[in-house]
């Protein structure tokens, strides 16, 4: 489903990505794990396709199509998704606009037919209730004074109501206390299906306890180090990623 | 300017009232005047403006969303009452109706308030065209009451003067929700004069949808009683130029002032709020939220000034002006002022200038929204915010509209550097 071969990255001149080959099939959950400063996150925008990023070298392929060809919204119509780290706060448009207007335009993008109001409420109230999204979360505007639970959480039901092919969560599990992560980690847990895929980016093991990962590999210096299977992150959490930073150097 | 019968001629304190203007007269406001720094009226100058005659509105010129409201409605066309698009019910009447029925009641008000040394008062004065007339003693309207101000084209411009008078005794509430809007190249100055006695609310909902041709010079003093409320919400979006310029007394305490307004300009508008809240008792509050988004070459000025006299302590005075830039043409002058001369008070001021939030616009597009639409979402988002303090989810939402329907119509809201 995913190809990234030998994958370079330039932020403002600097090299972050230094030929990063990952291949993710459908039904498949990745684990990137790494120290701070690996090239997690920039991963993470490349897929999505955020500006300020510049692919000096490599490739990747998304079920054939080149995703570094697509607009932003074009990869997200692909079946691309980004659970945001920081999810952005906008404020003036409500949640519940925010989500009508996201999945409209998915969905006109599929040559299908717009929700309207009371159809997408329906459409929406099915999935707010596992993730505790109430009514007043959808009416607040969106993730602006939204506790840092309630941002991930948002996220998930994003995540829901797009029904990605790939998603890839960057940190997703970071700023959560316990009952969130749990929350958050059955959310993404009750997606996994074996038509779609997940790239979960995450520097420590826990969210890995609901998610658990076919595939983990440790991404240090921009580069893929090492692969291995769901182990791997349980070693990792006990011997930290101190044997990878003479690697990457 | 020509000189022809107007409503309430031969009414001899109305005819010495528009004498004495006429005489006092002395010129357009310039830019040497300090409140006109930023709006010059240049392109009035030795513009022969027509007075109104009768005119039948263009098909669809009234605005059926708000004959949707339905209250009393009142339609002036050219500054002349047009009966039959109107709907007169409960306490609403045109000026031309309550001089024939009781000219010592408006001879009571009008002109009582109304700014003596702003020339385009001075000018409206001198003719006083056909406006609202509203006087409630202690009762609640319950549904808005709707006045529209439609201007026509002529040759050679149409002028009219409309001239508004609005006094709500002890504990009455109103709504009321004006609309300026017209073809072709006009001036509409409108002066609206308004008394809020103790206790009474009145919620103002003022929209500014003039032809991209128009002038629209509107000023409006109001006096606002103890424990009174005047809520005001403006949104501009019409005109080649637009001034909306509010003088506001907090007269006695507990008085409440609330004035949010929204922008939006493209192509050359030009776009100017004043307002000067002066709190001159103690414990009055005011608040004012005005936020506006600039394309194109448009121009945007707003100048906000809270003055609070001796005496008036436990003032809260909170002023913002927010604008985002849509391109590197437009400009935006943003001068807030507070002029404090009591002790104990609570005043502040703010202005920003920026540009969309390009983080806000990546995560719209993340969700698959494309860049035009997103960058429209953010911007109602934005300007929409103003509007959050109106109770009334039926008026947001047509609020809201009428942003949409802007944004719609755009062909340049910027595009990706």
């Amino acid at each position: 489903m995913l190809e990234i071969k030998n994958l370079q990255v330039e932020v403002d001149g600097k090299k972050i990505l230094k030929g990063l080959t990952l291949s993710i099939d459908k039904g498949q959950v990745h684990a990137i794990m790494g120290p701070n400063g690996a090239g997690k996150s920039t991963l993470a925008h490349v897929l999505a396709g955020r500006a300020g990023y510049t692919v000096t070298g490599g490739s990747v392929s998304f079920e054939g199509q080149d995703l570094l060809a697509l607009a932003p919204e074009a990869r997200a119509a692909a079946g691309v998704f980004l659970a945001f780290q920081y999810p952005v706060e906008i404020p003036g448009v409500s949640t519940m606009n925010f989500l009508k207007t996201s999945v409209n335009a998915v969905r006109t993008a599929h040559g299908e037919k717009e929700y309207d109001a009371m159809d997408f409420l329906k459409f929406v109230r099915a999935k707010t209730k596992t993730l505790s999204i109430s009514d007043d979360m959808l009416k607040r505007a969106v993730n602006v004074g939204f506790s840092g639970g309630e941002k991930k959480r948002n996220e998930v039901l994003q995540m829901a109501l797009l029904n990605p092919k790939l998603a890839v969560l960057d940190e997703t599990d970071s700023g959560l206390d316990v009952d969130a992560l749990r929350i958050v980690g059955e959310g993404v847990t009750a997606l996994r299906s074996p038509d779609n895929a997940m790239l979960v980016i995450t520097h420590y093991q826990r969210l890995l306890d609901y998610i658990v990962p076919d595939r983990v590999h440790v991404l240090a210096g921009g580069k893929i180090v090492r692969s291995g299977d769901a182990g791997l992150a349980l070693e990792l959490e006990k011997k930290g990623y101190g044997e990878f930073a003479a690697e990457a150097a | 300017m020509t000189v022809g019968t107007r409503i309430g001629e031969g009414i001899g304190w109305l005819d010495d009232l528009r004498h004495q203007n006429r005489t006092a007269f002395h010129g357009l406001p310039t830019p040497k005047m300090e409140s006109w720094k930023y709006t010059s009226l240049k392109p009035l100058y030795g513009f022969a403006f027509a007075r109104p005659s009768s005119h039948e509105p263009p098909a669809g010129a009234t605005e059926a969303a708000l004959a949707a409201l339905g209250g009393a409605r009142l339609i002036f066309v050219d500054g002349i009452f047009n009966a039959g698009l109107s709907r007169l019910i409960g306490p609403a009447m045109p000026l031309s109706l309550a001089l024939l029925k009781d000219a010592g009641a408006v001879h009571a008000r009008l002109g009582h308030i109304a700014a003596s040394d702003d020339p385009l008062t001075t000018l409206n004065g001198g003719f006083i065209d056909d406006g609202l007339v509203l006087m409630i003693d202690g009762a609640t309207v319950e549904k808005p009451i709707v006045v529209e101000h439609i201007s026509t084209a002529a040759p050679d411009g149409i002028a009219s003067h409309p001239r508004s008078v609005i006094v709500l005794k002890a504990n009455a509430r109103a709504t009321v929700i004006e609309r300026f809007s017209g073809t072709g190249r006009y001036l509409t100055n409108p002066v609206s004069e308004i008394v809020v006695e103790d206790g009474a609310k009145l919620t103002h909902i003022r929209l500014f949808e003039d032809s991209e041709a128009a002038f629209n010079l509107s000023h409006l003093t109001a006096r606002i009683g103890k424990d009174g409320a005047y809520e005001s919400h403006v949104l501009a979006t019409g005109g080649a130029l637009v001034r909306n310029e509010m003088r506001i007394e907090l007269a006695a305490a507990g008085a409440d002032v609330s004035l949010n307004g929204a922008y939006l300009g493209r192509g050359k508008q030009h776009t100017d709020h004043t307002t000067v809240l002066r709190h001159s008792a103690p414990h009055t509050t005011s608040r004012q939220l005005y936020k506006g988004a600039l394309d194109d070459a448009s121009r945007g000025v707003f100048q906000g000034n809270i003055y609070v006299g001796e005496g008036a302590d436990g003032t809260d005075g909170q002023m913002s002006n927010r604008t985002i830039l849509l391109s590197d043409r437009c400009e935006m002058d943003s001068k807030p002022q507070l002029e404090i001369y009591a002790d104990d008070v609570k005043c502040a001021h703010g202005a920003t200038v920026g540009e969309l939030d390009e983080d806000a616009l990546f995560y719209l597009r993340a969700r698959g929204v494309p860049e035009r639409q997103a960058r429209e979402l953010l911007v109602e988002g934005f300007v929409a915010e103003a509007f959050d303090a109106l109770a009334e989810p039926a008026l947001v939402e047509l609020m809201r509209a009428r942003i949409v329907h802007w944004l719609a119509a755009g062909k340049t809201l910027r595009e990706a550097a």
